[in-house]
């Protein structure tokens, strides 16, 4: 008897905890949704002054490694955006920031890929081949 | 004029080559000619300086393996080798100059071919991530490469379960 209420204690325990992360996970969630859509209205808006200051706010949410695929995925739009509008530098700052953020060497490789489409749009050709031959080699090393 | 030929006995006085009355005539110019006197201690200072060096005997071997280096005769090098070769060093700084000329071409100006390449692999890229994109979310293709996201949110959790009415009557 005493036993098998310590095993439900347990579990419990576990349980509750398990939830309490969850529900941390959906707070982190919900304020990386809502920023995104600011961190798009802004480069939509064209106030390229707000925009790394509002993207920095992600991606300093201390996302997991499991998670870390969504922050990649946001620098790629807003930069996709941001070269669309043509503001290179301004793509290619907030890269760096989510270069910083990330760890895994996939997220940094395509990152880095990302860095070569802006330079290759903007024909600078070998700064290209430079970022391109990081992300092959980050790549080489998972 | 007359402190050019001052000047010009200054040596001589100071090795006490003069004559009593030329020298006493000299010292006299010195006391009144500014520019004579301070040639005359410049003068009185190389002379100390060259005193007080050190003489170094040198050994008798010495002067003739000097000698025989001064008479010993160039060695004479070929017209064509002289020609094809002026110096080595001329050579391989060429050499080692189009090495790094070379080197640098290769590896920081891309070359048509790598140009090309490097398009195409960016370019494949370009079109997985469109297609990543489609899959995940809605936006419209504007050619390859270029995404314009309407309603893709990378945060926003697709499998939450709607919540009911807030505001429904119980």
């Amino acid at each position: 008897m005493a036993k098998s209420f310590t095993a439900a204690l347990v579990m419990m325990s576990f349980s509750l905890s398990w939830l309490m992360a969850q529900d941390d996970w959906e707070k982190t969630r919900s304020i990386a949704e809502a920023q995104h859509e600011i961190v798009m209205l802004l480069i939509k808006n064209k106030q390229y002054d707000k925009v790394l200051p509002a993207s920095k706010k992600i991606l300093t949410l201390n996302f997991p490694p499991s998670r870390e695929y969504q922050l990649v995925d946001h620098a790629r739009l807003a930069s996709a955006a941001l070269t669309e509008q043509q503001n290179y530098t301004l793509a290619h700052q907030l890269l760096d920031e989510a270069l910083k953020s990330v760890h895994t060497n996939k997220s940094k490789a395509t990152l880095y890929k990302e860095k070569a489409l802006i330079c290759s749009k903007n024909g600078q050709d070998g700064q290209a081949m430079k970022f391109l031959e990081e992300a092959v080699r980050l790549e080489e090393n998972p | 004029m007359e402190c050019r030929i001052y000047t010009e006995s200054l040596t001589a006085l100071m090795d006490g080559e003069l004559p009593g009355e030329e020298a006493s005539a000299i010292r006299a110019h010195l006391l009144v000619c500014r520019s004579c006197d301070a040639e005359y201690r410049s003068l009185l200072f190389s002379y100390d300086l060259v005193g007080k060096t050190r003489m170094i005997d040198s050994q008798p071997a010495a002067w003739s393996l000097i000698e025989s280096r001064i008479r010993t005769p160039q060695e004479k090098r070929g017209f064509l080798r002289t020609f094809l070769f002026p110096n080595i060093w001329v050579p391989v700084t060429a050499l080692a100059g189009l090495i790094v000329i070379t080197s640098f071409l290769f590896l920081f100006v891309p070359s048509e071919n790598r140009s090309v390449a490097m398009r195409q692999i960016l370019n494949k890229y370009a079109q997985e991530r469109d297609r990543e994109f489609e899959t995940k979310g809605a936006f419209t293709r504007q050619g390859v490469g270029t995404v314009r996201v309407i309603h893709y949110n990378p945060f926003s959790d697709k499998d939450s379960k709607r919540k009911g009415n807030p505001f429904k009557a119980e």
